[in-house]
């Protein structure tokens, strides 16, 4: 008899969008287990630097700020992939969250009042901050926004919320099981009662048991293998949900490049690099951006700048190195004192892996893989599909308010958001229903695990798979990068086909006991290998051109057919995903032009109305469960007019 | 460049039975910017699939990697091989408890002491999500921040000596994390609470100024100035409550 | 390297029974100031004692009339029960911090040791722009220990010469003359203060240097101005080698091995007087 331990709420991941939603059912009195691969300070939300993004409007360059400019940028930037009322709701609670991140302790850099000197679109100037919003929240400059709106603390924001949402966690006395992983949940009939779970210290196999279960954790950006992600992103909590066969993951082709990565460790240098004034060269040294984006210049939402940066790249403007081609990122300008304390972490990085003095050299940077606006689709509670009392929140989710290109800055405030807002839905959830605590279930699903353990580490004979990680990832990179094209995604799709297979022969060569990490990891590459192919053959299907999901061959954004969200699922009976299309949600703000970008459109051929009506419909169909509250309801109708 | 690097690492995994500690020895080419977490990586690949180790954002942000290199308690990510000779050693940090080779449990050890000196904010006040947000000088904040950029990573810890013989104290990063609460204006815990806290021998008066800690900490945290303005702080307080204690009896 | 294989996750406190966490708390600080300002009146009282007993070097009468002067005074008398005093409860608050078990003592040291080396094995390319700082105060400690016990035993002999010294001349005997101390010191005792006389002023150099780090650091100080690490070890670095130097050279006048070399500057004085 294996091991079970029950609680009320049972969270998987230890990140800004798990904790936050524990604390909300703990403080609800609610018995909450937190579980993470890491200790929790150690999620990768700490990693995260320039800031967060809430319309608090107290830096002059963002006087007059307010949630629905908020949301405009958002939906823009989402190139309307984004469900509207999310990103409302979103909008809307971002100031109230910031402000009670500072309530629990977040050291916020504050506005100083009186004249001090920026840079703007490459130009010093000096601006005036107003002397009766001393001591407020300040705000930098982030890529597509109309106004100045990242909350930030120096460049270790993700640093300084976690700990402090951490110390909440201890404060409210929430269980942390560290270094565990989950492996598999635990469900019946379409309703999750836990997760089976393997431990870290000692690889023993445990079932958590659960009212409510909650699956918060984080990006996938490891499949990709090169990527600015952690190297514990590797897509094990979208994995649960793939497993089950019934919960979709939505979006998966829609995959975020961040402009400045450095060459060669992939190491993410912050947008606040050029939102606080940096530049971006080229081989020449010349500064291109105005070029191509006269508007928005180096501050272009991220799909666009790497776009470009590609763009330009391509046309031989490159600077070629060992490590492959690259360009320039340009902070000499901003001064020694700039880089040591605003941007500390990005000249400690520059310096001690790649040996470069910001102050005195060009930073080589490309476009890497960064974020995934897709994952485990729900409703706008935060409800999984086709699963009653499974959750998910955070970067891992699809509750979509990024759409297919996310705003930088609007990540780590989403998590915190979702914390408040789906978590109350959580401990609603939890209070309303009774423990089923169903013995012979999880002895069920533990024993499939420990069979599937088993089986790994009496193989003789078979792959690698460090290698077949490493053929995943280079298909990925090769053919599902910034510019994407029928035949490499055919090229990509048929090889994962192929990897998703072979995955399937792995040989374990260390049978050691206890944490095992060759053990580990290959009880992630199955995972690893099908998300890989959904994410290669949702970008194949959509030919389209939209947000961060840029086909050569399809330019267009195309409103008539692919203003919707893929939904793939993988029934285990399956040799194959399924895919589905839902509209992307009840639309406020048509369709229309970013204002950057210049991408052609193909417009909606039906009226706002009458996609509107066909939403919850057809949303139900694909197994939305109802939210607390009716589709539309958050949603201001046309509140974005009174500020155009 | 071209340089054939001897890796001399401590091996020991406590859930096998029949393992004894002992140093394992690898060898690997070096390449250009070759830094640990590639070399324990490309070591585990090819040579050891059983060799434990912890890496997390491998940028020197998350604090996982804290080993022993060279006999200096260091992040291993973010160290070149290209700084050190021919032969590397690495030992897991001491002071923590050890999980299997290289790897060491520093969170568990981090969590009691965030519960025991109750590392939130104590505040009375409640929050009203309506409000503007209560002010706060930005020189202050800094000087937060400043304190606040501990990572965890329990090099301070491995590095002092005074830690290795007396398990009860709370070490540069325990006093920093208290020091970062004493100076925030929004935690309202009174002088005697911090005295009570801290003004003891696995506080404050445990550490004898060894400094190391202020010496490998990878982030450079000003550890020193934090326990020095601690401990006079401790100094005021305590002698300054006399007399009203005096008084009251 | 000493690793730690214990299955318990390191420890946290385990207070005291039932005594008052105020009071505790009380005591800790006070023990602590007690061992600290001991040391620092130690050290203080030693650069005095140094000019003292370095004004041999104007000359046998000028040693002779500051003794009679502290002797006459009842100062000496004051002072040599007051520091002897002192001495022990320095040593024992002080040694409060020295690690009991030998093993314990072991791994310090190593581990001070193997931090040092570090540093001469670790970035040999002075162009790298990121230097690793450099440590050695782990192993001035351990040796600040060592210093402080051979301190207390040839420190105790030597208090209790010079107390007989003193006794005698309140009894009405010659007390602390320049002909006594030369004898004693020329005919072997040197070697005693030869040794005292270094572990004192490293003790008390690194003693003083430990104590402002450990109190002052970062904020404004007079002949150091705003307190850092660096200069204060630089400055102590330089009290001691002055002390250490006088010291020695009042020695080999002691010993008899050289003339005083400053007696023309008093010469016209006792002269005079004679
Ligand atoms: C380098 C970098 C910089 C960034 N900077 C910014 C920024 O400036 N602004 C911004 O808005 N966004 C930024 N982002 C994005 C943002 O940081 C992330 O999207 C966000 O932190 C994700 O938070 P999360 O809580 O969803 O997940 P994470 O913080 O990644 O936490 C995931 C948690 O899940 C746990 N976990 C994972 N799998 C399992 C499993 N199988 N079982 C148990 N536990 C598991 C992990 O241990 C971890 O605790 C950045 C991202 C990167 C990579
Ligand atoms: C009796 C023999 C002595 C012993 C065993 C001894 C031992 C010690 C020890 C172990 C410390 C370290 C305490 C700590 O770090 O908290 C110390 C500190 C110190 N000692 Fe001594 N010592 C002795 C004599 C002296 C003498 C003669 C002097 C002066 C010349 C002196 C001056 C100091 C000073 C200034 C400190 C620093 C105090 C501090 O850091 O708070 N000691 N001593
Ligand atoms: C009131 C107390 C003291 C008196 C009166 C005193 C007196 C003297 C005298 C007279 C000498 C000359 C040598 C001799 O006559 O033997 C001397 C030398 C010396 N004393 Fe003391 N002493 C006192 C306390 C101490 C203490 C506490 C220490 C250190 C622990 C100390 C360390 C030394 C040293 C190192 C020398 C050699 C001096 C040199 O080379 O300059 N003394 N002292
Ligand atoms: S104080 Fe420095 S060395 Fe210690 S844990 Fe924090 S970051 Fe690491
Ligand atoms: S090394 Fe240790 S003794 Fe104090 S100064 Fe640092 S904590
Ligand atoms: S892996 Fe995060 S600090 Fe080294």
């Amino acid at each position: 008899m294996s091991n079970i331990i029950t609680t009320d709420v049972l969270v998987i991941g230890a990140g800004l969008a798990g904790e936050r939603a524990a604390i909300a059912s703990a403080s609800e009195g609610l018995d909450v287990i937190i579980l993470s691969l890491v200790p929790p300070r150690r999620s990768h939300s700490s990693a995260a630097q320039g800031g967060m993004q809430a319309s608090l409007g107290n830096s002059v360059k963002g006087k007059g700020d307010n949630t629905t400019i908020h949301w405009l940028d958002t939906v823009k930037g989402s190139d309307w992939g984004a469900d509207q009322e999310v990103a409302r709701i979103f909008a809307d609670n971002a100031p109230i969250a910031m402000r009670e991140m500072a309530h629990f302790g977040v050291p916020w850099n504050r506005v100083e009042g009186g004249p001090r000197e920026v840079y703007i679109k490459g130009k010093k100037t000096t601006i005036v901050e107003d002397y009766d919003k001393e001591g407020l929240i300040a705000a930098r400059d982030f890529g597509g926004t109309a106004k100045w709106r990242t909350c930030y603390t120096a460049d270790g924001t993700g640093h300084t919320v976690l700990y402090t949402m951490d110390n909440m966690v201890v404060q409210l006395g929430i269980t942390v099981h560290d270094r565990m992983e989950a492996l598999r949940l635990i469900h019946k009939d379409g309703k999750c009662v836990g997760a089976v779970v393997r431990s870290l210290r000692d690889g023993e196999i445990l079932a958590y048991m659960s009212k409510t279960t909650v699956i918060a954790t984080g990006g996938y950006g490891r499949i990709y293998g090169e990527s600015t992600n952690a190297v514990i992103n590797e897509g094990t909590g979208s994995w649960l949900a793939l497993q089950t066969g019934v919960v979709p993951l939505a979006n998966m082709e829609a995959v975020q490049f961040h402009p400045t990565g450095i060459v060669p460790t992939d190491i993410l240098v912050t947008e606040g690099c050029r939102g606080d004034g940096g530049l971006l060269l080229d081989v020449d040294e010349y500064r291109f951006m105005p070029d191509y984006e006269p508007e928005k210049q180096e501050l272009a939402s991220r799909d666009v700048v790497s776009r470009r940066m590609k763009e330009h790249m391509l046309k031989g403007k490159g600077v070629q190195s060992p490590y492959g081609e690259h360009l320039w990122l340009d902070l000499r300008h901003l001064g020694e004192t700039h880089l040591k304390t605003k941007l500390r972490e990005v000249y400690d990085i520059c310096m001690y892996f790649i040996g470069v003095n910001p102050i005195k050299d060009f930073v080589p940077v490309r476009p890497t893989q960064h974020y995934s606006m897709g994952g485990i689709r729900v409703n706008k509670d935060g409800h999984t599909y086709n699963m009653e009392g499974l959750f998910a929140l955070g970067e891992v989710s699809c509750w979509d308010m990024h759409g297919f290109n996310r705003l930088g800055g609007n990540s780590l405030a989403e998590t915190v958001v979702a914390g408040m807002v789906v978590g109350k839905q959580i401990a609603e959830h939890a209070k309303k229903t009774a423990l089923v605590a169903d013995v012979s279930l999880a002895e069920q699903f533990v024993q499939k695990e420990k069979k599937k353990i088993g089986h790994l580490l009496n193989s003789v004979d078979g792959e690698n798979v460090y290698e077949l990680r490493d053929e995943i990832s280079n298909l990925l990179k090769t053919h599902v990068h910034i510019f994407r094209t029928g035949e490499g995604l055919e090229k990509a799709t048929t090889g994962l086909q192929n990897l998703v297979k072979r995955v399937e022969n792995v040989k374990v060569r260390s049978k050691a006991p206890g944490m095992n990490p060759e053990l580990s990891f290959a009880l992630r590459i199955e995972g690893m290998a099908k998300q890989a192919l959904l994410i290669a053959q949702g970008a194949l299907n959509r030919k389209e051109s939209r947000g961060a999901h840029s086909r050569e061959d399809y330019p267009a954004r195309d409103d008539t057919k692919w203003l919707n969200r893929t939904l793939a699922r993988w029934p285990d009976s399956h040799g194959e995903p399924l895919f589905e299309y839902e509209p992307v949600g009840v639309l406020d703000l048509p369709p229309g032009d970013r204002g950057y970008g210049g991408g052609q459109q193909i417009s909606m051929e039906i009226t706002v109305e009458e996609y509107n009506s066909r939403v919850d419909e057809e949303q139900k169909a694909k197994g939305r469960l109802d939210p607390v509250e009716p589709t539309g309801t958050r949603l201001p109708k046309e509140a974005w007019k009174e500020v155009l | 460049m071209g340089r054939t690097l001897t890796f001399e690492i401590f091996r020991y995994n406590p859930t096998a039975d029949d393992d004894r500690p002992r140093i394992d020895i690898f060898q690997l080419e070096e390449t250009a910017r070759l830094n640990i977490f590639t070399a324990l990586n490309l070591i585990r690949e090819q040579q050891a699939p059983d060799f434990m180790f912890d890496f997390v954002c491998r940028a020197g942000i998350c604090g996982s990697c804290g080993m022993m290199i060279n006999g200096r308690p260091t992040l291993a990510c973010r160290t070149l091989t290209s700084d050190l000779p021919n032969t590397i050693t690495l030992y897991p940090l001491p002071f923590f408890k050890l999980l299997g080779d290289l790897s060491v449990d520093t969170g568990v050890w981090f969590r009691e002491v965030a519960e025991q000196i109750e590392s939130w904010i104590h505040t009375q006040t409640e929050f009203d999500p309506q409000a503007e947000e209560e002010r706060m000088d930005n020189a202050t904040a800094n000087k937060i921040y400043e304190a606040e950029r501990c990572i965890e990573c329990g090099c301070c810890l491995a590095g002092c000596a005074t830690a290795q013989v007396a398990p009860d104290f709370l070490g540069a990063a325990g006093l920093n994390r208290i020091g970062r609460l004493m100076i925030d204006p929004r935690d309202q815990r009174d002088e005697e609470d911090w005295f009570k806290l801290i003004s003891t021998d696995s506080g404050i008066f445990g550490c004898i100024g060894m400094m190391a800690c202020d010496d490998v900490c990878p982030k450079d945290l000003p550890l020193l100035e934090v326990f020095a303005y601690i401990r006079r702080k401790m100094a005021a307080i305590g002698f300054s409550k006399k007399k009203e204690k005096a008084a009251a009896v | 390297m000493d690793v730690n294989l214990n299955q318990r996750s390191g420890g946290t406190s385990q207070h005291g029974p039932d005594s008052d966490p105020y009071d505790r708390a009380k005591r800790a600080l006070k023990d602590e100031w007690i061992s600290g300002l001991t040391g620092v009146f130690l050290a203080l009282f030693m650069w005095g004692h140094m000019l003292f007993v370095s004004s041999i070097l104007i000359g046998e009468q000028t040693f002779d009339f500051v003794a009679d002067l502290f002797e006459d005074t009842w100062l000496a008398q004051i002072t040599i029960i007051l520091i002897t005093i002192v001495f022990f409860v320095h040593f024992v608050t002080a040694s409060r911090k020295i690690p009991g078990g030998l093993r314990d003592r072991k791994r310090m040291m190593e581990l001070g040791k193997s931090i040092k080396k570090s540093r001469s094995r670790w970035d040999q390319d002075a162009t790298s722009d990121i230097r690793l700082r450099s440590h050695s105060e782990t192993t001035l400690w351990i040796w600040q220990v060592r210093s402080g016990m051979t301190i207390l035993v040839l420190g105790s002999i030597h208090l209790f010469i010079v107390g007989t010294d003193i006794l005698q001349r309140t009894l009405g005997g010659a007390g602390i003359t320049a002909l006594e101390s030369t004898n004693r010191v020329g005919s072997g005792l040197w070697l005693l203060y030869v040794v005292l006389l270094v572990c004192v002023e490293f003790h008390a150099g690194i003693g003083l240097y430990r104590f402002t780090v450990k109190w002052w650091l970062g904020k404004k100080l007079a002949l150091i101005g705003k307190v850092t690490r660096r200069k204060t070890h630089i400055v102590e670095q330089f009290i001691l080698i002055f002390f250490v130097l006088v010291g020695i050279v009042t020695l080999a006048v002691l010993s008899g091995l050289i003339e005083p070399p400053l007696e023309s500057l008093m010469a016209g004085v006792w002269d005079n007087s004679l």
